[in-house]
C-alpha cells in the first residue's frame, strides 16, 4: 500500500473544501439519500458534524454533539459502518473526503484498516458490492473502505450519489468477477549512502485484489518486479589481440542503460509473458530497450547483440544486473513478497520498481514506485564539494596531504630524539 | 570495517588500504623512492578506477614527499633556482598530461597507455639499475674502489640558449634542458600517477650534471609542488582525486615509511638498488602479463566522459 503522508496538508485541505461543498449542497442531497442510512452513521464524522450542524438543524439525532465526544461514543458502535460499504464505488473521492473525517489518524492507507475491524466482515456480502473498488487508486484500500461511510449520500452532491448506484446496479446485472489489481510497496523508499554503506536490501511486497488463486502454490498469478536505475549511456569496449597485446579496438555506445536493473519473479519470464509485452515493460535482460547511440555507424545486428549481451554481462558481473527466476513467492492467495540486493557499487540516482501482475500471459495489472538512493552525511558533503567546487575541493586535497606530511615528519623527529 | 569511497564509488576495507599505504611506505622509507609507480598499480589491481587511482596518488605523492622536501631544504640541499626551472616545465607536462589522461578516457585507451607507459618505464629504469647496482656489488667485491664522481665533459647541451647559473649546483648551463625534463617528468607524473623521481634523479645526474648532494633535495622540491598542481589540475579536469582514499593511504604511508627508514640504514646502497631494481622489474612483469594474456571478457563497459 502506498502511503502518501508526504502531502498530507494539501489532502486536509482538499478534503475540507470539499467538505465545505458538501455542506453547501447538503440538503439537497441529504433529502435524498438520507433515508437509506443508519441515524447514527453521521456521527462517525465529527468535522462533519460540527461544520454542518448549523445548516442542518433538521439533522438526525447524534448531529449536535461535541465532535469529540461523538466520536467517542461512536467507538463502541463501529458496527454501523458496515451499512455504508456499498459507497465503495466512490473510490475516488474517497481519499479526499476521508481527510475530514480526521478521527482516522491520516490518510496513511494501512492505519484506517484497524479502525474499523468489525466493518470488514459485513465488507463482503456479495460480491457485487466489491465490483466497482477497482476504481480505487490501487494503492489505498483502506480509504476505499471508509469511504462510504464519509461519502455518505446524505452530504455528496446528487450527482455523486447517482454514480455509486448506477455503477452498483451496472455490475449487478453484468455479475462479472472483481477485477484482479496488484498493490505492493517497497520495504524502503529512501536508501541512504554513508561511509558506512556496503549495500542494502530492498523488500518489494504487495497482493492481488480480488485474487482468485485458491492457495499460494496454485501459480494461478505472475509477478515479475524490476527495480530500475537512472538510464544512462553506456560504452562497450572489444578488445582485440594487436601484435600480441590486447587492445580495445571497437566501441558501441548505447542509450538508455539502467545504471541497475533487478528482476525477480516468480518463474522466467519467458514462460510468464510474450517477448512483446516484456519488451514494451522492459521485463528481463533481454528486454532492456537500450539503443544504439544515434548518428554513429552501426555495426551489424549480430555484433550489436554481441556487445549488448557484454552490457549485460559485464553489468552482472559488478553485481549491478540480478535476476531471480524464482524470486517472488505468494505467501497467500494474494500476499507475495521478494527482497532484492542492492550492491554497495550501485550508481547513486532514484530508483523505479515496478510490480507487473500476469495472468495467462496478460499483464493484467502494474504498479510502480520509487526509490530514492542518495548519499547522506559526509559522502553527500564530499562528493558535492568534489564536483561543484572541484577547484577548491583540489587544493583542499593539497592541504591535507602537506598537513598530513608536516604532521608525521613532526611526529617521527619527536620520537627519535 | 568497509568505508563507501566517495569519488571511486565502492565500497572498501579501510585495512586493505592502511595495509597498503602502510607496505608501500615500508619500501619507499626503505629505499627512498616517493613509492607512486608501486602504489598506483596495486590500486588498479585492487579494483580502484584506473583514473581515479592515478589522480588520488598525486595527493598521497604530495604527503609522502614534503616532509623529506623540508628536510632537504634545513640541510641546504635544495637548488631552489634549479627546482623552479624544473617545476615551471613540470607544471606545464602535468597540465598536458592531464589533458592526455582525460581524452585518453574517453575513447577508452587510458588502461592500456598507462600500462605501456609502465611497463616501458619501470622496464627501462629497473633494468639500468639492475645492472648498474650488480656491476656496483662486483667491483666492490673485487675490492676495486668505486668513484660516484664522474669527470666533467662538454656535450651538445652546453651549446643551448638561454644559459642561467645554478649557484647551489655550481652549474652555468642552459635553461632548455631542466625545463624539458621538468616537463617530461611532469607529464608522466600525470600520467601514471607517480612523483616521477626514478626518473628525474637520473636525468639530473646524467644530463644536467647536478651534484648529487643537491640532485635528491632538488627533485623532492619539484616533486612536492608539481603533484600539488597535478593533484589540483586532477579534481578541477577529471573529478578523479578520492580524498578520503589519499588519507587512507597517507596514514598508512607515512607509518610504513618510518620503519622503512630504519630497515634502510641497515643495508647497503647497492643492495638496496639491486632490491629496488628487482621490485620495478616485477611490477613491470605484472603489467605486462595484464597486457599479453587473453582477458576472460573481451569486452568492458564504461560511462560516458566528460558529460558531467
Amino acid at each position: 500500500m502506498q502511503i502518501r503522508s508526504s502531502k498530507p496538508l494539501a489532502r486536509q485541505g482538499l478534503a475540507a473544501a470539499i467538505a465545505l461543498l458538501a455542506v453547501a449542497l447538503a440538503p439537497s442531497a441529504f433529502a435524498q439519500g438520507g433515508g437509506q442510512w443508519p441515524q447514527q452513521s453521521p456521527q462517525a464524522y465529527p468535522p462533519q458534524q460540527q461544520l454542518q450542524a448549523p445548516t442542518q438543524p433538521q439533522y438526525p439525532q447524534g448531529y449536535g454533539q461535541p465532535q469529540y465526544q461523538g466520536y467517542g461514543q461512536q467507538q463502541p458502535n463501529q458496527q454501523l459502518y458496515p451499512p455504508l460499504q456499498p459507497q465503495q464505488a466512490y473510490p475516488s473521492q474517497s481519499p479526499q473526503q476521508v481527510a475530514p473525517a480526521a478521527p482516522l489518524p491520516s490518510t496513511a492507507g494501512g492505519a484506517q484498516v484497524p479502525a474499523y475491524p468489525s466493518a470488514q466482515q459485513p465488507l463482503q456480502p456479495t460480491p457485487a458490492q466489491q465490483l466497482p473498488v477497482h476504481a480505487a487508486p490501487a494503492q489505498q484500500p483502506a480509504p476505499t473502505q471508509a469511504a462510504p461511510s464519509l461519502a455518505a449520500p446524505a452530504r455528496a452532491t446528487p450527482g455523486q450519489a447517482a454514480k455509486p448506484t448506477g455503477a452498483l446496479q451496472q455490475t449487478a446485472q453484468v455479475g462479472e468477477l472483481p477485477k484482479e489489481r496488484v498493490e505492493a510497496d517497497v520495504s524502503t523508499r529512501s536508501v541512504a549512502i554513508t561511509s558506512s554503506f556496503t549495500g542494502t536490501e530492498i523488500v518489494v511486497f504487495g497482493s492481488v485484489e480480488n485474487s482468485r488463486q485458491e492457495t499460494a502454490e496454485s501459480g494461478l498469478y505472475d509477478i515479475a518486479i524490476t527495480i530500475e536505475g537512472t538510464a544512462t549511456p553506456v560504452v562497450t569496449r572489444k578488445k582485440e589481440n594487436v601484435g600480441g597485446l590486447w587492445i580495445n579496438t571497437k566501441a558501441q555506445t548505447f542509450q538508455g542503460v539502467p545504471s541497475y536493473y533487478a528482476i525477480v519473479s516468480t518463474r522466467p519470464v519467458s514462460e510468464v509473458a510474450e517477448a512483446a509485452v516484456l519488451n514494451a515493460n522492459q521485463i528481463g535482460f533481454e528486454h532492456i530497450s537500450m539503443k544504439p547511440i544515434p548518428g554513429a555507424k552501426a555495426p551489424p545486428a549480430s555484433e550489436l547483440d554481441s556487445f549488448k549481451e557484454a552490457v549485460i554481462r559485464r553489468k552482472q558481473a559488478d553485481k549491478l544486473y540480478q535476476k531471480s527466476d524464482y524470486g517472488v513467492a505468494f505467501i497467500g492467495r494474494s500476499l507475495f513478497r521478494s527482497a532484492v540486493n542492492l550492491p554497495a557499487n550501485v550508481p547513486v540516482g532514484p530508483l523505479v520498481a515496478h510490480v507487473y501482475l500476469f495472468k495467462d500471459g496478460k499483464l493484467l495489472s502494474k504498479y510502480s514506485s520509487k526509490v530514492s538512493l542518495q548519499r547522506e552525511g559526509i559522502e553527500r558533503y564530499m562528493h558535492d564539494f568534489a564536483f561543484d567546487y572541484p577547484l577548491f575541493y583540489g587544493i583542499f586535497a593539497v592541504f591535507i596531504a602537506v598537513a598530513a606530511g608536516l604532521i608525521a615528519s613532526s611526529l617521527f623527529k619527536k620520537g627519535s630524539h | 570495517m568497509s568505508f563507501y569511497l566517495p569519488i571511486a564509488e565502492m565500497s572498501a576495507s579501510i585495512f586493505i588500504f592502511l595495509g597498503m599505504g602502510a607496505a608501500v611506505g615500508f619500501l619507499s622509507g626503505m629505499f627512498g623512492v616517493g613509492g607512486g609507480f608501486l602504489m598506483t598499480p596495486l590500486l588498479i589491481f585492487s579494483g580502484v578506477p584506473a583514473a581515479v587511482a592515478v589522480g588520488t596518488e598525486a595527493a598521497q605523492i604530495v604527503a609522502s614527499s614534503v616532509s623529506g622536501a623540508i628536510a632537504q631544504y634545513r640541510r641546504n640541499n635544495v637548488d631552489i633556482k634549479m627546482g623552479v626551472v624544473l617545476l615551471t616545465g613540470g607544471v606545464v607536462g602535468s597540465a598536458i598530461g592531464v589533458q592526455v589522461v582525460k581524452i585518453l578516457r574517453q575513447i577508452g585507451q587510458f588502461e592500456l597507455f598507462v600500462s605501456l607507459t609502465y611497463v616501458t618505464f619501470l622496464g627501462i629504469i629497473g633494468t639500468l639499475m639492475l645492472i648498474e647496482s650488480l656491476n656496483t656489488i662486483r667491483k666492490t667485491q673485487a675490492g676495486q674502489k668505486v668513484s660516484a664522481r664522474r669527470p666533467g665533459q662538454h656535450s651538445w647541451i652546453h651549446g643551448l640558449p638561454f644559459k642561467m647559473r645554478f649557484h647551489r649546483s655550481k652549474l652555468y648551463i642552459s635553461a632548455i634542458p631542466p625545463l624539458l625534463i621538468g616537463a617530461f617528468v611532469g607529464f608522466l607524473g600525470a600520467i601514471m600517477g607517480v612523483g616521477g623521481g626514478f626518473v628525474m634523479v637520473p636525468a639530473m645526474i646524467y644530463l644536467l650534471r647536478v651534484p648529487t648532494n643537491v640532485v635528491v633535495g632538488t627533485s623532492l622540491f619539484q616533486i612536492v609542488f608539481v603533484t600539488a598542481a597535478t593533484t589540483i589540475m586532477h579534481a578541477t579536469q577529471n573529478f578523479t582525486v578520492d580524498i578520503v582514499l589519499a588519507m587512507l593511504l597517507m596514514i598508512g604511508g607515512v607509518i610504513g615509511a618510518q620503519f622503512g627508514a630504519v630497515a634502510g640504514e641497515k643495508l647497503k646502497g647497492e643492495q638496496l638498488r639491486a632490491l629496488l631494481a628487482g621490485l620495478v622489474l616485477l611490477v613491470c612483469l605484472r603489467i605486462a602479463y595484464g597486457l599479453i594474456t587473453t582477458p576472460s571478457d573481451l569486452f568492458s563497459i564504461s560511462g560516458m566522459m566528460g558529460g558531467h
